[in-house]
């Protein structure tokens, strides 16, 4: 019976409403009357979050006319950038929201994971949260009972199980949640990134489960943003951009589309070129980040070189002029600055004469930790005032492809970078 | 292998024989939910379950000090302890309104699962009606030795008759109200929190308006000075009809016929029983529509 089709969807779209713009009052008149008429107005704002009477501004589709068909047996990675439409597509299939449109045809009972642990309760034991945890992913008392050995062997976590959950750390929460779901034995398992939490060990055997599940004959749907865990646990992939879907294929060409795309993001191009300004003796003309084929870039592997070129122009000839570029991550935080300090004698800026020049350089691969991250670079005059800023110039963000273990568990703590550092034994 | 198809439901197709069978497929969650709640409330209290008796019984003391001694209550007849009279009213009173006030919120309190997993909505609110029986069970006990007490002690005041036989089908109307109004209230609540708010006001409303502290027979007092004040003939006897409508009124009168019985509660309050029960009814089953017909959009407006 291979080749069957478990889950059909056709012409899939959902509608949401997102929040009313607040108003604002400049006077104590019109707050007051705002204050008075707020109750029918927050009564229609409710009433909107389920009626659509009209097409506002503030609706939009999280989801327009998907279809796919997914055959038993085969495991598909569902890709895309956040808000993409990819967790509303998860729970369309695992019936917690209804389609707006079109229908999905299902064969075979599901488990969805969407969230490790729902339904876990801080004063209930470890043993009581499974049966919670449990029936309320699907399982009957029975089937529980069965499998509790084997649960509680998987977690890893049998001396606490007559424990208060409440008095678990986190990552004991996270195993045993696990071990639950890996047990559900569904014909078809929806997971959505979930691998984000737990350390390496345990991810790894959660991934080595969830491949004995699809090597069993199994339907797998995964959402993660891990490419490294698509790659190795899936078969195929979609990818969704804004709520539609815009490709479909093996797992390395989507993942090639997703990263080479740049149709897929928004106003974060790897390059800038800037309208030079003749007041300027020296300033910023153009940016680029490229990967390591030299193509423009936003995206990268975290095993990849991120190769940066930048031009120049000078109008009035100083010695003090340099460079300065820094890389900052989503909190603010600097990870490094480098400048063109260390090359020649004083700045290298400071040495060129008038005209363009050009600079290129390389970070480093095996660097960064996922996520996203800034460039700012600053045009100054060493002891004088900054001649240009540039605050976010450009933006790029890094996809997780490593499989080193220690770098995996840099990932999830608190290191800003997570260098790939090699030991040797003398 | 059962196919399933996930699409818009349209509003005629709210209660298929596919739902129920799927109600029954999630009993072991409605267990397990029921037995967590249980659970819960009573961890890490010293008292525990004893809560379950005090709290109906300092509310039955506060009564009975204030309506016999600071506003006293004209009973219809004085055989009856205004302690018994009262207890036996509160008892019913306190599941109703505990019920309803965890019931109203249950959607909000587990709104993780609602957006998180696929299970029978309906069981949600369901789980706290069926939970607070466990509470209502103690305090019968307790109920049951109060009137154990005073039928020993004061030959006359408490006489148990047959009708104790028809308590589990007062129980039964009890539970069905309870069930239905908590349907309307918990489906509003998730997208309306003003219901929170409002419950609390309606079950103080309706200890009030129920015969808990007054006896029922003063009714009759109540619709005749409306008659009189509103100068239409006839309105006393419409309102008592539209009362007795009141499911509240027949448990807590059958209540009272049930374990009190005597000369003071002869027979079964039929006529308001049965209108009460045909209430409940109503309410249950236009919740149950209610509910469903909102169900697809909990996960979105939570």
């Amino acid at each position: 019976m291979k080749n069957e089709t478990v889950i059909k969807v056709e012409g899939l779209s959902k509608r949401y409403r997102i929040g009313l713009k607040e108003e604002m009052h400049d006077s104590l008149a019109s707050s007051l009357a705002a204050f008075l008429k707020s109750p029918f107005k927050s009564f229609k704002k409710l009433k909107n979050l389920s009626s659509f009477n009209d097409e506002d501004d503030d609706v939009f589709w999280a989801l327009k006319d998907i279809d796919f068909e997914v055959k038993k047996g085969e495991a598909l990675g569902i890709i895309g950038m956040n808000g993409a439409g990819k967790s509303t597509l998860l729970k369309v299939l695992s019936r917690i929201t209804e389609p707006t449109n079109g229908e999905v045809t299902i064969n075979g009972r599901v488990a969805s994971l969407l969230e490790v642990g729902t339904g876990f309760h801080p004063d209930l034991t470890g043993r009581e949260n499974i049966f919670l945890n449990g029936t309320i992913l699907g399982m009957t008392r029975k089937e529980i009972n069965q499998k509790m050995e084997e649960i509680i062997e998987f977690s890893g976590v049998r001396k606490f199980i007559d424990t208060p959950v409440k008095r678990y750390s986190s990552g004991m929460r996270v195993r045993l949640a696990f071990s639950v779901a890996a047990h559900l034995d569904p014909e078809i398992l929806i997971i959505d990134e979930v691998l984000a939490v737990g350390d390496y060990e345990f991810q790894n055997k959660c991934i080595g489960k969830m491949q004995d599940v699809a090597q069993g004959g199994k339907t797998i749907l995964f959402v993660s943003h891990n490419m490294a865990a698509i790659k190795q646990l899936c078969n195929r992939a979609i990818l969704l951009r804004k709520g539609e879907k815009i490709a479909d294929g093996t797992v390395d060409e989507i993942i090639d589309v997703y990263k080479n795309n740049n149709e897929t993001r928004e106003g974060d191009l790897g390059h800038i070129q800037l309208t030079p300004k003749n007041e300027l003796p020296f300033q910023l003309l153009e940016l680029s980040i490229k990967n390591s084929n030299r193509e423009i870039a936003t995206y990268f592997e975290s095993t990849e070189k991120i190769h940066v070129e930048l031009k120049m122009r000078i109008t009035h000839e100083q010695p003090n002029y340099y460079i300065n570029f820094r890389v900052v991550n989503h909190d603010e935080i600097t990870l490094f600055v480098t400048t063109d300090e260390d090359f020649s004698e004083g700045y290298m800026s400071g040495n060129l004469g008038v005209g363009d020049h050009g600079f290129n350089f390389d970070f480093p691969s095996h660097l960064f930790k996922p996520g996203k991250y800034r460039i700012d670079v600053y045009m100054c005059n060493r002891f004088n005032p900054l001649i240009q800023e540039h605050n976010n110039i450009l933006s790029f963000e890094i996809i997780d492809s490593i499989t080193l273990k220690s770098v995996k568990q840099l990932y999830r703590s608190e290191a800003i970078v997570a260098p790939a550092i090699i030991w040797e034994l003398q | 292998m059962s196919e399933l198809k996930i699409k818009k439901r349209l509003s005629w197709q709210l209660f298929s024989k596919q739902d129920f069978l799927e109600l029954f497929k999630f009993r072991d969650l409605l267990f397990t939910l029921i037995k967590r709640d249980v659970q819960v409330v009573y961890k890490q209290s010293v008292i525990g379950f004893g809560w379950a008796v005090i709290k109906p019984m300092v509310q039955m003391i506060i009564f009975t000090f204030l309506f016999t001694y600071i506003a006293k209550v004209q009973m219809d007849d004085d055989s009856v302890p205004y302690m018994v009279f009262n207890f036996v009213a509160l008892v019913p009173f306190t599941y109703f309104s505990s019920a309803l006030t965890a019931s109203t919120s249950s959607l909000i309190s587990n709104e993780s699962f609602i957006t998180k997993v696929y299970f029978p909505r309906l069981i949600i609110p369901l789980v706290p009606i069926i939970a607070k029986l466990v509470d209502f069970g103690i305090a019968l006990v307790v109920l049951g030795f109060m009137l154990f007490y005073y039928y020993q002690t004061q030959p006359g005041s408490v006489e148990i008759n047959g009708n104790i036989l028809f308590l589990p089908l007062l129980i039964l109307i009890l539970i069905m109200f309870s069930f239905g109004i908590s349907l309307w209230f918990s489906a509003l609540a998730i997208q309306y929190r003003d219901l929170n708010q409002i419950v609390t006001f309606l079950a103080q409303f309706m200890m009030y308006m129920a015969p808990i502290v007054w006896p029922f027979s003063r009714i009759k007092g109540i619709t005749q000075g409306i008659e009189s004040w509103s100068g239409i003939d006839g309105i006393a006897n419409s309102f008592e009809k539209i009362y007795s409508f009141f499911p509240l009124a027949g448990v807590i009168e059958g209540f009272r016929a049930a374990l009190i019985g005597g000369k003071a509660y002869p027979n079964m309050p039929w006529d308001l029983i049965l209108n009460g029960t045909i209430m409940s009814l109503l309410i249950l089953v236009s919740g149950i529509y209610f509910f469903r017909s909102k169900e697809s959009i909990f996960a979105d407006v939570a």
